[in-house]
């Protein structure tokens, strides 16, 4: 098996398993509160945005988001065109 | 069946069952138990350690401020031009306020942790990124530098890549949106240009749609690129953070393959 598809299984089960869990918790509930999350999504999520001495959740947000992003480019062909960081190999 | 067609159909399918769990929270057809110490599920974004991702490649306008340090782990089925599976290391510290004053942070990449493709962390660089939020508008502004100073084993040293960064909090009652776009020049320039890229200036942006308190759906648009997936917060209590996408889906980048990527980081608010 080629390394691409063990990586590719490998994600998969991965996200499998997380969404499973999710959406496991999500559809366990029987208090019946159904309408109310809905209805104070927005507030909840902007109220995070809105402390002026921050939020631990907006932080970690930030700080994995950049984690992603910048292990991403290290990977990614932003860094490598044509396979080469400045377009040609050293010498 | 080729390896771009399998990856493309296990993404399709990973997206779909995201699907599914949006249309049953969002039709209400379900109960969301509203349990705050639950360490799995949360049914409010107040309720979460962390908030999904919202940006697969695409530097962002959010700074991270003092009091935050992260770290995390990204690969690729097949990196671009080589068509190996690849992957890269990540961690960062931030410093300021980007509240009150200025934020920012200071990052380390390492990329190919691959040891059977010539040798392991071969190349690397340092990013710094300075900006400000502001909590009235829900606007975050950045500028920033990839690889300030960096290393490369087998090609020459890259050059710096500079940016510029806006993204907007978008708050509603069905799906919070996070929307971010900026330019920069080398490595977020069209991988497709021919010329030297540090002299080219290009758009990137990527869009997170909220779909849940631990769930987002992003669209990337970086280097001339496009890429979609999910970001997923496994556990509610936990600042761990799951990304899977698809990178260059349109296929739009000459001489590279479609490929799956991922990613998985933690931060720690001290």
């Amino acid at each position: 098996m080629k390394n691409s598809t063990k990586l590719t299984l490998l994600l998969a089960a991965m996200l499998s398993v997380s969404m499973g869990s999710v959406y496991a918790q999500s559809a366990s509930g029987s208090d019946c509160e159904s309408d109310a999350p809905l209805q104070g999504k927005a507030e909840a999520f902007k109220s995070l945005f809105t402390n002026s001495d921050g939020d631990s959740t907006v932080e970690s947000t930030v700080g994995n988001n950049n984690a992603a992003t910048g292990a991403a480019a290290e990977v990614s062909p932003g860094f490598t065109p044509y396979g080469y960081p400045n377009g040609y190999p050293k010498n | 069946m080729n390896n771009n067609l399998k990856q493309l159909l296990s993404v399709v399918a990973l997206v779909s069952v995201c699907g599914v769990s949006f249309a049953q929270s969002g039709g209400g057809s379900v109960a969301l138990t509203s349990n705050k110490n639950s360490f799995f599920g949360a049914s409010s974004f107040s309720d979460v350690a962390s908030l999904p991702g919202f940006s697969l490649s695409a530097p962002t306008g959010m700074v991270a401020s003092w009091g935050v340090a992260y770290a995390g782990v990204s690969g690729i089925s097949q990196a671009p031009f080589t068509s190996r599976a690849d992957g890269a290391v990540s961690g960062g510290i931030g410093f300021g306020n980007a509240r009150k004053t200025l934020g920012g942070s200071v990052d380390l990449g390492v990329g190919s942790i691959n040891p059977t493709d010539g040798g392991a962390f071969n190349r690397g660089g340092v990013g710094l990124t300075v900006g400000r939020f502001f909590t009235d508008s829900l606007i975050g502004v950045a500028v920033g530098v990839k690889n300030a100073t960096g290393w490369d084993s087998d090609f020459d040293t890259p050059d710096p890549s500079y940016y510029a960064a806006v993204t907007k909090i978008l708050p509603n009652n069905y799906a919070p949106v996070i929307v971010n776009i900026g330019v920069g020049n080398n490595g977020y320039a069209d991988i497709n240009e021919t010329v030297d890229r540090t002299g080219e200036i290009d758009v990137f942006g990527s869009v997170a749609v909220y779909v849940l308190p631990q769930v987002s759906l992003i669209a990337d648009y970086t280097a001339g690129a496009t890429s979609i997936g999910a970001s997923l917060v496994p556990f509610a209590k936990l600042p761990l953070t799951l990304n899977v996408g698809v990178w260059d889906v349109l296929d739009n980048i000459n001489g590279a393959d479609t490929a799956v990527t991922g990613s998985l980081t933690y931060a720690f608010v001290f």
